[in-house]
């Protein structure tokens, strides 16, 4: 966890001079003044400088975000898991080693992050609520989005959680079935199974 | 005669755009149902990877994520999840009113805190810089074990060690929520009573008495060196069991 | 191949055939009722001093809400989508059950004079289901089965794999032997035993000790008013683990090549240091004690406050 000491130092001069973006969507901070790669940034971080994370948030606010609302299917629950999740990287930085890019380590944090508040939300939706249709399906998340190509993205937020977030981890996150296994807990096949219903459900979705 | 292709195989071969199996390729050449499907699957596959990576939330972040770090350098961990938020429907909502009622009273806590810390930090003839700088007597002593302990001698490195008097308003914030949550907690768990079993009220009692005790405790040290940071701490962890209790026995009867 | 002689041979054998009917379809039109109602999500009645068993197809990640006010509740997670419950019911006690494949709510209904006698269940779920389990006195036991589990002052134990546990019990004792990514446990007066391999763990008791053994931790939170927490287990690297203790020790039993930063304070009890020699800095004048090292590089980052309980450091 990072020091205590939190400087009053601003560094909101400090501005994207580059992006250079990964193929996995994160983003290298390159061409700064001062040297400042992610690396860099975190160990001003951990010494107790809370504004150079901000640096970090930008970099990778719009790939954690994106990752939070396909995982929810729902805009406000994506705002606060993205808040929780960067809350969280500050906490964890110290672990943050240098040796993958800091989006890679990041993205990691995310999915357990958000994974761990969804499970959250099934315990107090199964205690709470008796008689609720609980395969009710949230509404679409985007459903005003001003950019009307994103018809796939409303269908993932329509599908029911469990196959969402199966299909969200393998199709689009790119995570093996075991691995997804490993995160939710769940059995392979169980895995498989809600990878298999989701590719149903959206197939007809947009056919 | 084989069997048709899983869907497993199917979503590889959508994703790779060939196979290496023969026997894959065999079937396919020769099954229109799951050539239908892998059709399917390439399409479902081509609009999957025409999603943005990226998309922006609708409304910058960074301030609230500052808050809440600072928060937490302050040494107030706010974002622990507990039965008892929980009867505020969610923590974030609750936080929220919190800081909106700490920002109503901000002014006047501040100045009267200052005051007080002044007006104490001479009385006892103790201040934060002190206690820091008992901490070098770690750094001192020769580490014997294998894995060569280092102390950790930065008079910020702990968050229980320099603090300000200022610290303590956001315990304030926090009483008030909990005060509230503790007093509706009580009143329902009295107008239960009459429904619980007796020994069930007797451990509920007993488990009370004893986190009363523990909290009274706490006030009363904390009245003494008001502040210790880690006194705060630990009479908001007995709020908070506390308040965990009393959601508990909800369900006991 | 002709017929058989009806007139030979059915005659009599009709007639046998018939009461034969007749007899077999008692015990049926006595139980139409519930018969008729099973699966369909009308709840059914069954009276007392019999032993029940209901089924239900269910989907795979239904909700399932089990009320047993004394006795015993046993949970098995299978592989299949549906909800098995076998058992007996206790004389004076009414067994409910109902439900749809959303989920399956049942138990037995307390007495009205609010003494219940022991029902013994044993329940079948899938295994991507969440249970919802409340007793009063029973015990709960349950294996690779995910969800939340509540007695007053029956014992729950909690064994093979799960998705999430959460269990609360006031004064019975917790004991989880489970593979799970998280846990909740509370325990007034009981003893809670964890072990097994838990990721996030939340653990706590107000008198009863807390004894944590589970691998796998990144993320612990253990704590108690008065009663023992003993931690004896590793520290996953990049963890984070809080102690809180009001009066009773927290003992952390580590391995030898654990990695970490503890930052260790007690306002009015001593730190007992077996692993380093440093020593601990008083708090303040005349009591209490803080302590902060690093072991070796990186690890987890641990915080250990009590009031005047002790703080044991041991390997």
């Amino acid at each position: 966890m990072p020091s205590a000491r939190a400087s009053l130092r601003h560094v909101r001069g400090l501005r994207l001079m580059a992006d250079s973006t990964h193929s996995d969507g994160s983003s290298e901070i390159s061409d700064e003044p001062y040297g400042t790669t992610s690396a860099d940034l975190a160990k001003r971080v951990l010494a107790g400088d809370i504004d150079a994370f901000e640096p970090l948030y930008r970099a990778q606010s719009s790939v954690v975000y994106a990752l939070c609302l396909r995982m929810s299917g729902d805009t406000t629950r994506a705002t606060e898991l993205t808040q929780s999740v960067f809350v969280r990287a500050w906490e964890r930085l110290g672990s943050f080693r240098g040796d993958s890019s800091f989006g890679t380590w990041l993205h990691r944090l995310a999915v357990n992050v958000v994974l761990e508040n969804l499970r959250s939300d099934n315990r107090r939706s199964a205690r709470v609520v008796t008689d609720a249709d609980s395969l009710k399906l949230p509404d679409a998340a985007i459903a005003d989005s001003p950019d009307e190509r994103l018809d796939i993205d409303a269908a993932i937020s329509r599908l029911p959680p469990g196959a969402r977030v199966a299909f969200v981890l393998h199709e689009i996150e790119g995570y093996s079935h075991q691995e997804i296994s490993t995160l939710t807990g769940l059995a392979t096949g169980t895995v498989r199974a809600q990878v298999f219903r989701a590719r149903q459900l959206l197939i007809k979705a947009l056919s | 005669m084989t069997g048709h292709l899983t869907d497993d195989q199917l979503g590889t071969l959508a994703r790779s755009g060939v196979s290496d199996n023969e026997g894959e390729r065999t079937h396919l050449a020769s099954c229109a149902s799951c050539l239908d499907r892998l059709v399917e699957l390439e399409r479902l596959r081509r609009s999957v990877q025409a999603t943005p990576r990226r998309i922006e939330a609708p409304l910058d972040l960074w301030p609230a994520i500052r808050a809440d770090i600072q928060t937490k350098v302050e040494g107030q961990d706010v974002d622990r999840p507990s039965t008892a938020v929980n009867s505020f429907n969610n923590w974030t909502q609750r936080w929220n009113r919190v800081r909106l009622a700490g920002l109503a009273a901000a002014l006047l806590l501040l100045t009267s805190a200052s005051i007080a810390s002044f007006v104490l930090g001479r009385r006892s003839g103790r201040t934060v810089v002190s206690a820091a700088a008992n901490d070098t007597s770690v750094v001192t002593s020769e580490p014997a074990s294998d894995a060569e302990p280092t102390a950790i001698t930065s008079p910020d490195s702990g968050n229980d060690m320099a603090r300000t008097a200022s610290s303590g308003m956001s315990e304030v914030m926090l009483d008030d929520a909990d005060i509230h949550a503790e007093q509706e907690l009580l009143a329902d768990l009295e107008m239960r009573r009459s429904s619980l079993r007796p020994e069930t009220s007797s451990e509920i009692d007993s488990s009370l008495t004893v986190i009363n005790e523990a909290i009274a405790e706490l006030r009363a040290a904390s009245a003494r060196d008001p502040k210790n940071a880690t006194l705060r701490q630990l009479l908001a962890a007995s709020r908070e069991r506390k308040i965990e209790l009393l959601r508990q026995t909800e369900n006991a009867s | 191949m002709s017929k058989p002689n009806l007139r030979n041979y059915g005659e009599p054998r009709m007639s046998v055939v018939i009461s034969v009917i007749m007899l077999a379809f008692c015990p049926w039109m006595l139980a139409t009722d519930a018969l008729a109602q099973q699966g369909t999500g009308q709840p059914t009645r069954q009276s007392s001093g019999q032993r029940i068993e209901r089924r239900l197809a269910v989907g795979a990640n239904a909700s399932v809400k089990v009320f047993v006010p004394s006795g015993s509740v046993s949970v098995v997670a299978w592989d299949r989508d549906s909800v098995v419950v076998t058992g007996t019911v206790a004389d004076g006690e009414t067994f409910f059950f109902g439900g749809n494949r959303r989920g399956a709510k049942f138990g037995v209904e307390g007495s009205s004079s609010g003494e219940s006698g022991p029902s013994h269940l044993v329940i079948h779920v899938p295994a991507t289901s969440l249970v919802s389990i409340k007793c009063a006195s029973a015990d709960i036991n349950a294996n690779n089965a995910s969800g939340w589990f509540y007695t007053v002052d029956g014992n729950i134990r909690l064994s093979g794999h799960s998705r999430e546990v959460e269990a609360e019990a006031m004064s019975g004792d917790i004991t989880m032997m489970v593979s799970t990514p998280w846990v909740r446990a509370r325990t007034g007066s009981g003893t809670l035993t964890l072990g097994g391999h838990v990721i996030d763990a939340d653990a706590s008791s107000i008198t009863g000790p807390v004894l944590i053994s589970a691998a796998g931790l990144t993320r612990g939170k253990f704590g108690s008013v008065t009663g023992n927490v003993v931690f004896a287990a590793a520290l996953g690297d990049g963890g984070i683990f809080d102690f809180d203790n009001h009066s009773g020790v927290v003992e952390l039993r580590l391995p030898s090549a654990t990695a970490g930063s503890f930052q260790l304070t007690t306002v009015e009890g001593t730190i007992d240091d077996n692993i380093t020699s440093l020593k601990p800095a008083s708090l303040s004048a005349d009591r209490g004690q803080t302590l902060a090292f690093r072991l070796g590089s990186g690890g987890a980052h641990v915080t250990v406050r009590t009031f005047k309980g002790t703080i044991r450091l041991r390997h």
